[in-house]
């Protein structure tokens, strides 16, 4: 089901793509992973990545820069400015960083939401890229669809309700 | 060393050993409810971790799922968790509950402690029966119940092995109580310390 027209890019959990309009930058079941866009409102052009730890410093195996949230806006970044998009015009669209096992989870180490909430607003803020919506928290499933035509955000978590931003 | 040097026929006598375990977790249920309860394994895979999602979300990542969470603690680390599509654990809540299939609606707390039970019984079973093979002894934390999408729980559970582990291994589980037929999935995460012992152990055969 598709909520805005145009061709819809579905990145997978550890990925990242970068689009432009009439496209439509989509990512299901955000649980804990970070779902960060990053656009130009002006060229309708933008990029989304799934990441699902905060730091590519705790890596011991492949090297996936979408994992990532530090190297996964990095990497977005570098692409855009490559289709021209200059990193100044860029603002940032935040969702995911859930707890899924609220309670415990600090006890297990599954608490991995907050750490990339922080970690997405500290590499976003050490370039200056504004933080323009955002859906973060709580302990639920979402799975957005951005249209970069409009820069409108959909989302719809687990319980089926769907809100647009 | 990790899961995915797993040849065809290692895979297969681990999917043996596992159906080992579920073939006592079966043992297990049936005295527990008196019913017929029976379990088999008829597949099982490697799989990138990032890929998990995808490989179980045949209806979509954001199919709605129910989990039972056992972490592996003591001497090493990993997790064991079943997982049940949302639909087919409320008809196994149903049966074993003796009621009508199709008359829960949703997982009650009664529901969610039967299918923790369910996946706590199963899971330690399946890693009882390796540890015997291997002679390794795990431990594991109390089950954690959870409902959400496929992808949104998995991620969170997987986040926290991504930097030490790259593979799952992936265990599709038949589970048969009187005439309901449940399919549902064991994923074991190892380290890939515990992945060299069970391979080692493996080329015996």
């Amino acid at each position: 089901m598709s909520y805005f027209k145009g061709e819809k890019i579905i990145v997978p959990m550890a990925g990242l793509a970068v689009a432009e309009a009439p496209q439509i930058l989509s990512t299901l079941a955000l649980g804990s992973c970070m779902g960060i866009i990053l656009y130009d409102r002006y060229a309708k052009i933008g990029g989304l990545a799934h990441c699902m730890l905060p730091n590519s410093k705790t890596a011991t195996h492949e090297y996936t820069p979408g994992k990532y949230v530090d190297t996964a806006i990095e990497e977005l970044i570098a692409k855009l400015e490559k289709k021209g998009v200059k990193s100044k015009s860029l603002s940032a669209v935040l969702v995911g960083g859930a707890d899924m096992f609220p309670h415990i989870s600090h006890k297990l180490g599954l608490n991995i939401g907050e750490g990339n909430l922080e970690a997405a607003r500290r590499e976003l803020g050490k370039r200056h890229i504004k933080i323009e919506k955002e859906d973060t928290g709580g302990s639920i499933g979402r799975t957005v669809e951005f249209d970069l035509q409009t820069g409108k955000l959909m989302i719809r978590d687990s319980k089926g309700q769907i809100k647009f931003l | 060393m990790d899961v995915e040097d797993l040849n065809e026929v290692q895979l297969d006598a681990l999917k043996e050993i596992v159906n080992i375990g579920a073939g006592n977790a079966a043992t297990a249920l049936s005295q527990l409810t008196k019913k017929k309860v029976s379990m088999s394994v008829p597949h099982a895979r490697v799989c990138k971790i990032q890929d998990v999602p995808r490989v179980l979300g045949v209806g979509g990542e954001d199919e709605p799922i129910s989990i039972v969470y056992n972490q592996i603690i003591g001497d090493t680390s990993g997790a064991i968790m079943m997982i049940f599509d949302a639909k087919e654990s409320l008809k196994l809540v149903d049966v074993l509950l003796g009621k009508k299939i199709g008359e829960s609606m949703f997982l009650d707390e009664m529901g969610q402690s039967v299918i923790k039970e369910i996946g706590n019984i199963c899971s330690g079973a399946s890693l009882a029966s390796i540890s015997e093979f291997t002679g390794m002894k795990y431990l594991y934390s109390i089950p954690l119940f959870a409902s959400d999408m496929l992808g949104a729980i998995l991620n969170a559970i997987l986040s926290k092995f991504a930097a030490s582990v790259s593979s799952t291994l992936v265990v599709m589980a038949e589970l048969k109580v009187e005439e309901l037929v449940v399919k549902s999935t064991i994923l074991f995460i190892f380290t890939s310390e515990d992945v060299k012992l069970i391979l080692e152990k493996l080329q015996v055969i």
